[in-house]
């Protein structure tokens, strides 16, 4: 297990007019080298629970161990910080943190603040946005001048370079059309097999849950209500209907099929995958 | 981090002091700011601390929320005190130190001073946090409206108060958005040298500045197509009514101040 919560709440403004009790004791873990997804309603609490992970905040009660590093109440800044270089978090609208006068400039910014000589940096960044397919002509330009799908990508590129072992994705394409869309998800499903880093994504959109992750955490009202297998959970039409949650677009279209008849050998991941488990049916039904 | 504090913001409530008309807030606020400095003894000092705590407790707010809300005043307080403890001079000698003395004046200067300001913020914070910023421009702009005479913009100047008033909140979540997303890459303002905290706040200022323009930018946009052309003929959605209880708090405040001075030695 990479990551492991005890009993994790946390309590914004506690004792006052605005208290809040995002986390309810959460207990759970993760596991190295999977793909998971978060999902659940605007303000269950996914977003807190990811930011407990890299100790941008602290569990109100309980405890978490991330890698060996334990965070709780009284963690030092110091220990956070290692927790920090472990974690690495693509906020939504990353292209909003870009700062630097160009960018390799900014994609190295990450590195150096983990300790990396300007050499070490600017190798790595290099590698990073190469493996993020940004263009070479852009490097010495400012990052405020690109459109805003290269920004992103760039801004990804300023974390992946970090090299962490977690990599953590919130909503990492809203606002993004929808083949910037694509091409993101699947340069994150490209660097997930290229190195080994655990990957957990929060997102709204069912169909990416059901295409990339192995498993899945599903949380409403600070507390997690289930977790599983992806196509465990994400074909469980009356759970998912019962958390407001849609079901992704190939799952209803395979249930739809099965009312007419048509059986599918198994759970079809995406459009691809679709296709040909109807060519196999069709052709063993000829 | 940011989120606690109190300055300037609104909670909304459904309390009497919540239901006043935002004018009679606003003079009450102004006329208490004058009030205060009539207290020059304990008797008239407890009186504006009884009257702020009743306040407080007709808003329906607790006294350790104002506190934890303003934990942040407490050093300009407590600076303000020192000043006056060591610099004040007269009366009687209390401490003496090498190259400093603390004399009696500078003492209960000190405390009257310190106090004086500690009501001061407290009874605007209760106004901002009972009032909404709308509510606040509106009454502002009814009260100025006379200098509209000598050729001041009276609604364009409550226009953009009230416009930087509803971003305080919006650039306050940006920066600690910021400030996450910066120190999830691994930057640091909490530890290292002075020099380095300093320079850990460009990727912080820079971002935020970015957003802060361009968000400026596509809201001139929008009152634009929206035919926004400055007050000429526009009318107000909420209209403001002066009711009995808003002349009461008035006359409520006018007493205090009368009973102020008559006590006053």
């Amino acid at each position: 297990m990479i990551i492991d919560f005890h009993k994790v709440s946390v309590v914004y403004n506690p004792k006052s007019p605005f208290e809040f009790r995002a986390l309810k004791q959460i207990e759970t873990s993760f596991e190295k080298g999977k793909f998971y997804g978060l999902i659940g309603h605007t303000g269950s609490g996914k977003s807190t629970l990811i930011q407990t992970m890299n100790g941008l905040i602290l569990p109100t009660t309980g405890d978490l161990n991330v890698d060996g590093i334990k965070l709780s109440k009284k963690t030092k800044q110091k220990v956070i910080h290692e927790a920090k270089m472990k974690v690495g978090m693509v906020f939504q609208f990353p292209e909003h943190q870009l700062f630097e006068s160009t960018v390799l400039k900014d994609v190295m910014f990450g590195p150096m603040n983990m300790g990396a000589s300007e050499e070490e940096a600017r190798e790595k960044a290099l590698q990073y946005l190469e493996l993020l397919r940004v263009p070479e002509t852009l490097y010495e330009r400012s990052p405020f001048e690109l459109s805003g799908g290269q920004m992103r990508k760039v801004a990804i590129a300023g974390i992946l370079s970090m090299e962490p072992d977690i990599l953590i994705l919130d909503e990492p394409t809203a606002g993004l059309d929808p083949v910037s869309h694509d091409e993101t998800m699947r340069l994150f499903n490209d660097v997930f097999n290229k190195i080994d880093v655990t990957v957990i994504l929060i997102t709204h959109d069912m169909d990416d849950v059901l295409e990339y992750t192995d498993a899945v955490k599903v949380m409403d009202q600070g507390e997690l209500v289930r977790e599983g297998k992806t196509t465990d959970i994400l074909t469980d039409e009356s759970f998912m209907t019962a958390y407001n949650l849609e079901i992704p677009h190939i799952i209803r279209l395979t249930k739809d099929l099965e009312k007419k008849g048509v059986y599918l050998k198994e759970i079809p991941l995406n459009t691809k995958d679709f296709i040909s488990l109807y060519k196999e049916w069709r052709d063993s039904h000829a | 981090m940011l989120s606690s504090m109190l300055l300037g913001r609104y909670t909304p409530g459904e309390s009497v002091i919540h239901h006043l008309d935002p004018r009679a807030k606003l003079i009450s606020v102004i006329l208490f700011m004058i009030i205060v400095f009539f207290a020059n003894d304990w008797l008239g000092y407890g009186m504006l601390i009884l009257f702020v705590l009743a306040v407080t407790k007709l808003a329906g707010l607790s006294v350790r929320f104002l506190f934890n809300g303003l934990k942040l005043v407490l050093i300009l307080l407590i600076f303000t005190f020192l000043m006056h403890i060591f610099l004040t001079k007269g009366g009687t000698i209390l401490v003496e130190g090498g190259f400093f003395t603390i004399e009696s004046n500078g003492l209960i200067t000190g405390i009257y001073i310190t106090i004086r300001l500690a009501l001061l913020v407290v009874i605007t914070t209760l106004m901002t946090l009972t009032t909404s910023p709308i509510e606040l421009t509106d009454a502002i702009e009814k009260l100025c409206k006379s200098l509209k005479a000598v050729k001041i913009p009276v609604h364009e100047i409550a226009m953009m108060m009230s416009i930087s008033l509803r971003f305080i909140p919006t650039l306050m979540d940006e920066t600690e958005k910021i400030i996450k997303a910066q120190s999830a890459r691994g930057s640091t303002f909490m530890t290292g040298s002075l020099k380095s905290r300093i320079t850990a706040l460009v990727p912080i200022f820079i971002p935020l500045f970015m957003s802060a323009f361009k968000r400026a930018d596509e809201m001139a946009v929008a009152m634009e197509v929206r035919g926004y052309k400055g007050e000429e003929g526009r009318t107000h959605y909420r209209v403001l009514n002066w009711q009995l209880k808003d002349t009461i708090a008035i006359i409520i405040l006018l007493i205090l101040g009368l009973i102020l001075l008559w006590v006053r030695q």
